[in-house]
């Protein structure tokens, strides 16, 4: 990685607080509307017990995933710790035959994240929206949108009743009910959102709320299900995979997420945008992945996070930008035999 | 001009609602502030934010605790 352009560093040093001003309404709102749908909190979850106990899986909806086949990879070598997908990963899973111990839900979008779960207003809710164009996870959802929407509702009903999804009260209210829809067991928790300590903490007043429990998200629902998984369920050894944070050095920057954002941000400057993006070469393949300052940020929270974390923690994407001293870049097979 | 000297002796049979305070931009200013603020929320809008000093947190763990 080269020096950080001062703009690059600027801007990732505000979104933490675009993100506490743009949330702070949804997630005291959401806290309320989810009260009552409130019947067991992640105190509840039943410890792992034998092989559940030794490993854990985390499974993020990078690129990766698909470009590397590692759902499939999962089940061809057998796995059989824990696995924790989360809420965009998990049509995935399903559809290659992985039903997850665990699936996480954090984001509070009213209109985006029940799309994960199969959303029966598909039409009204992709209308000016394009976020899911710009993913890279579901191709075939860019394509075929109604037919693997369709396909994804019949997925997610068919193994709710097996499905254990640890949702945090941010979670939008249809999102709720598309998860008692498909009857599938749901366990509440409270995103640490800032010292529960201080005064005014919005933590503290999500917990006046509703009593729940809470853990750091690091910025985004791939790293809570990895706090999740390391400090709740405990498991000493976890894998994060389909952890990307950044893109193939083939991607063009004007189909990353955030490209037409930062567009906006900088009034069309293509020399403020250029320094947006910065290259990584991860250590495992020499292989050379760049982020823009989301990524950035979040690849920044998760290794702060990491130096706190009580397990081994692996690095099984085989590719992107997440490295560093408290987390080893193995393939998935290597972390699988252990 | 003092406010005192607006204040009148009667009741007007309208609400009357304070102007938009001085710091509000208006026009061209405005729009390119919200351009700015839609772009930042866009940037900011998928994620929570994070404490970076603990992990986890539960009151009432921590009672049952001690």
């Amino acid at each position: 990685m080269t020096t950080l352009p001062a703009r690059f560093e600027a801007l990732v040093g505000e979104i933490g607080d675009i993100g506490r001003r743009h949330h702070h309404d949804d997630l005291l709102r959401n806290a309320k509307q989810n009260l009552p749908h409130q019947k067991k909190t992640i105190r509840d979850v039943p410890a792992p017990a034998g092989e559940k106990s030794k490993s854990a899986l985390v499974i993020s909806a990078g690129p990766s995933l698909r470009k590397r086949s590692m759902l499939r990879r999962i089940l061809d070598a057998k796995y059989t710790g824990t696995v924790v997908a989360i809420d965009g990963s998990l049509t995935a899973c399903l559809r290659e035959g992985l039903v997850p111990d665990y699936v996480l839900t954090l984001d509070p979008h009213p209109t985006r994240m029940v799309r994960w779960f199969g959303d029966h207003d598909l039409e009204e809710h992709t209308k000016n929206d394009d976020y899911f164009s710009r993913q890279d996870l579901d191709v075939s959802f860019r394509a075929k949108q109604k037919e693997t929407n369709a396909a994804n509702i019949e997925l997610v009903n068919k193994y709710g009743p097996r499905l254990k999804v640890v949702c945090a009260s941010s979670a939008p209210g249809n999102v709720v009910a598309r998860l008692e829809e498909a009857k599938c067991e749901i366990y509440w928790w409270n995103p640490l959102v800032d010292d529960p300590r201080a005064p005014d903490s919005l933590t503290k007043q999500l917990y006046d709320i509703n009593k729940l429990p809470a853990f750091n998200t690091g910025g985004n629902v791939g790293s809570a299900a990895f706090v999740f998984a390391a400090t709740k369920l405990k498991i000493p050894r976890v894998g994060v995979l389909g952890m990307d944070l950044g893109y193939y050095a083939e991607l063009p920057r004007e189909q990353t997420q955030t490209y037409f954002e930062l567009l906006k941000h900088f009034g069309g400057d293509t020399k403020a945008i250029a320094d947006c993006f910065t290259d990584f070469k991860f250590p495992l393949t020499g292989e050379t992945f760049y982020t823009d300052p989301v990524y950035f940020w979040y690849r920044k929270n998760l290794l702060q996070l990491l130096e706190q974390a009580p397990c081994k923690t692996f690095n099984c994407t085989e590719g992107g930008t997440l490295f560093g001293p408290d987390i080893a870049c193995v393939a998935l097979e290597d972390f699988i035999r252990g | 001009m003092s406010d005192n000297l607006l204040k009148g002796n009667f009741k007007t049979k309208r609400e009357v609602k304070d102007a938009a305070p001085a710091s509000v931009a208006t026009g061209a200013e405005a729009i390119a502030e919200q351009l700015k603020k839609r772009a930042l929320a866009s940037l900011g809008g998928s994620m929570i934010y994070v404490d970076r000093t603990v992990l986890d947190w539960d009151p009432d763990q921590e009672a049952k605790k001690a």
